[in-house]
């Protein structure tokens, strides 16, 4: 069935919907990606960008009333969309698997570390509960808890932070999952630790061959692990790349603000952070046009209008194909970041690329007319 | 945890004596009948009225009584003597204490069986038609006090005045040891009837416990491993809603001796409750009081088992 050229997990035009006594939340909006064997992508994008959602739709884990999915998820050939609930459980966990954000509510409080790991490796192999003790105590070892066989049966609020992620990592293991995805995975942890868990799931990655997914709003954790990058916004992708590809040269504004953003030890030292002005958009009533046309700089009158679609960059081509969706001009837009990069404001960037001044750069993302 | 225990029990036995205290004052204190004519009857003389004062023991000052009451009590967990009977008070409650327990430890039983599952069901399809239908009549329930509960049911289904006659009606009562299956028969509508409130409470809390339990990340994770439904509700889900149901079953067995007198009486079971009314109406102050350092002792030892459960049940309660 599956071909070399087949990537290990296709989603083809997801949509996420849910029905609230507002209205329709339109959480995930037709994206598209692709995560190949041993492969890991990093989807990135600010709260209540669709991708946290894009990922648990994943495993069926948005099914329930009031919520409309379409589209196709593809993993190795099945359709998880149209899996019935009874053969996707047999999927999840097994072979994908899921590392949660803040793994003190993400493990159940009232049970041992590894009690919780042995439940999900008896969920899919018939094996006694002291070989998956074994295990589990084997698993705790391969992520770096010190001293498993006593560590096992302490409970989670007996672990630090960062034992805690790991045991989480080591429950998403237990099966030996052919893709994992990770919802930030380290967004509740201490820097030093943070790197540590990235480190960690490098390696695993490397000794069991997993394909990852990993969804953050922190472009500097995808920038270091990921093989190719998805910028969601609003609840589609508007722009994806290879990870050099995309930090080298990015197209979308967005894209641009997320950088523009992080700190830099390399960069010059007084560089003040530019925040990305407004607040995340509605995603009941998304603005018109290109949704992020509120809060661009560069925005032009029609752009309210138009919707962009994601299309390939001009240029030699590249595999990923670097794609995003944007209405400026691709010259345009090299000139803007460069002058970006030069370190001027985006208002100066703007004159010096011979666009007329932007009609809103802040203010509330609903005063769209 | 062992030091903790025994200091709680030590803190329980200090309350009980001042609760033994309190209530002794009271009974003095307020406008309650004298027992001694009360006793002697309508036309007794004042001689037989003091000779009667003599042997009670009521002609020595209050702490006097209070002393030798409390030195029977502690030494030799003796209650004292009823004023009417002078039947021991241990005695009496001893011999209804049977039909108090069967009819309490039936009735929880009864409303932990059905609350809980319907407070599950409910919670795990919210806005049906099941849950409303369920949720109305627990409202019906909780509303309705025992007495009136007590008598309707008699009035629909007891087998001697009832509409329906399906159950043995009042005064039916019979103890477990000289006929299970008429003990079991006669307390039917009485457990139904003590439960009823009791059972609809329970749905609602776990109702509303579950229904935000299940909304943590943790059930999330649980589905996640890939594990059934059933198995995600029952250990990841009810196992911590059940933390809640916990604490009211605590303060209800503590004050389910209350709710038993009613149902006592209304069925005429013969049980503390029963006991308790009588000697109320007849200011026999020492069954009054045996009665109610029963209930307090109750009190005590639900909260103390209660708390122990706590320590058991989660994992991050460490008493010290």
């Amino acid at each position: 069935m599956s071909s070399i050229a087949e990537p290990l997990l296709r989603v083809e035009d997801l949509h996420v919907e849910f029905q609230t006594e507002d209205g329709v939340v339109k959480a995930v909006d037709g994206i598209d990606y692709e995560v190949g064997k041993g492969r890991t992508l990093g989807i990135v994008g600010e709260s209540g960008s669709g991708k946290t959602v894009a990922a648990l739709t994943t495993l069926g884990l948005t099914r329930a009333q009031g919520t409309r999915i379409s589209g196709r998820i593809v993993f190795e050939g099945r359709d998880l969309l149209s899996l019935p609930e009874v053969e996707l459980r047999r999927i999840r966990g097994n072979e994908i698997a899921m590392v949660f954000q803040d793994s003190l509510s993400a493990l159940h409080p009232l049970y041992r570390v590894g009690a919780q790991i042995v439940e999900a490796v008896r969920a899919h192999q018939d094996v006694s509960k002291a070989q998956a003790k074994a295990r589990t105590i084997e698993l705790l070892g391969l992520v770096g808890i010190p001293d498993p066989g006593r560590r096992v049966d302490d409970y989670p609020h007996e672990f630090s932070g960062g034992m805690r992620q790991r045991a989480m990592i080591a429950m998403a293991l237990a099966n030996e999952p052919k893709l994992l995805i990770a919802d930030e995975p380290t967004t509740a942890l201490d820097v030093t630790v943070q790197a540590q868990i990235l480190a960690l799931l490098e390696r695993l990655r490397g000794e069991l061959g997993m394909g990852i997914v990993i969804v953050t709003h922190d472009l500097g954790v995808v920038a270091e692990m990921a093989d190719e990058i998805a910028v969601m916004y609003a609840g589609r992708i508007v722009e994806t790349a290879a990870t050099e590809a995309l930090l080298a040269g990015p197209e979308h504004p967005y894209t641009w603000g997320l950088l523009r953003s992080i700190p830099t030890l390399e960069g010059p030292r007084v560089e003040q952070l530019a925040p990305i002005p407004g607040g995340p958009p509605s995603l009941i009533d998304p603005p018109s046009g290109c949704h992020f046309h509120p809060r661009c700089a560069y925005a032009q009158p029609e752009h309210a209008r138009i919707d962009p679609e994601l299309r390939t960059i001009p240029g030699p081509p590249a595999q990923p194909a670097h794609r995003v969706a944007c209405l400026l001009e691709a010259d345009v837009r090299r000139r803007l970041w460069s002058e970006l990069q030069a370190g001027r404001e985006p208002a100066q960037a703007l004159t010096a690329a011979g666009l007329p001044r932007a009609q809103a750069t802040d203010g509330p993302p609903e005063s769209h007319a | 945890m062992t030091r903790y225990i025994i200091r709680r029990i030590l803190w329980g036995i200090l309350l009980l004596i001042l609760v033994t205290a309190l209530m002794f004052v009271l009974f003095r204190i307020l406008p309650a009948g004298e027992p001694a004519r009360l006793r002697a009857g309508r036309n007794a003389s004042p001689k037989v009225i003091a000779e009667l004062r003599l042997d009670l023991g009521l002609n020595k000052s209050l702490p006097a009584q209070f002393w030798i009451y409390m030195k029977e009590v502690l030494l030799h967990f003796n209650l004292g003597y009823s004023y009417y009977s002078s039947a021991p008070v241990c005695g009496l409650i001893a011999e209804r204490l049977g039909a108090t327990l069967s009819l309490m430890i039936g009735a929880a039983i009864i409303w932990v069986a059905t609350g809980l599952p319907i407070g599950i069901i409910s919670a795990l399809r919210r806005r049906s038609k099941l849950d409303r239908a369920s949720m109305g009549a627990a409202l019906v329930l909780v509303s309705a006090p025992e007495y009136w509960l007590g008598l309707i049911a008699l009035y629909l289904f007891a087998a001697d005045i009832g509409k329906l006659k399906i159950f043995p009606g009042a005064g039916s009562y019979v103890g477990l040891t000289s006929d299970p299956w008429k003990w079991l028969t006669s307390l039917l509508l009485p457990w139904l009837v003590l439960a009823a409130g009791s059972a609809a409470i329970y749905a609602r809390v776990m109702r509303g416990s579950l229904t935000e339990v299940m909304q943590e990340d943790y059930i999330r994770t649980a589905r996640a491993k890939g594990l059934s439904e059933r198995r995600v509700v029952l250990r990841h889900g009810v196992r911590s809603a059940i933390n809640p149901i916990l604490t009211i079953l605590g303060l209800d067995i503590a004050t389910l001796l209350g709710s038993a007198i009613l149902v006592e009486v209304v069925f005429n079971i013969p049980g503390i409750g029963q006991l308790a009314y009588t000697a109320i109406t007849h200011a026999d102050f020492p069954i009054v009081q045996g009665t109610v350092l029963l209930g307090a002792l109750f009190i005590v030892v639900a909260n103390i088992v209660v708390d122990i459960a706590y320590a058991y049940l989660d994992p991050r309660v460490r008493y010290s």
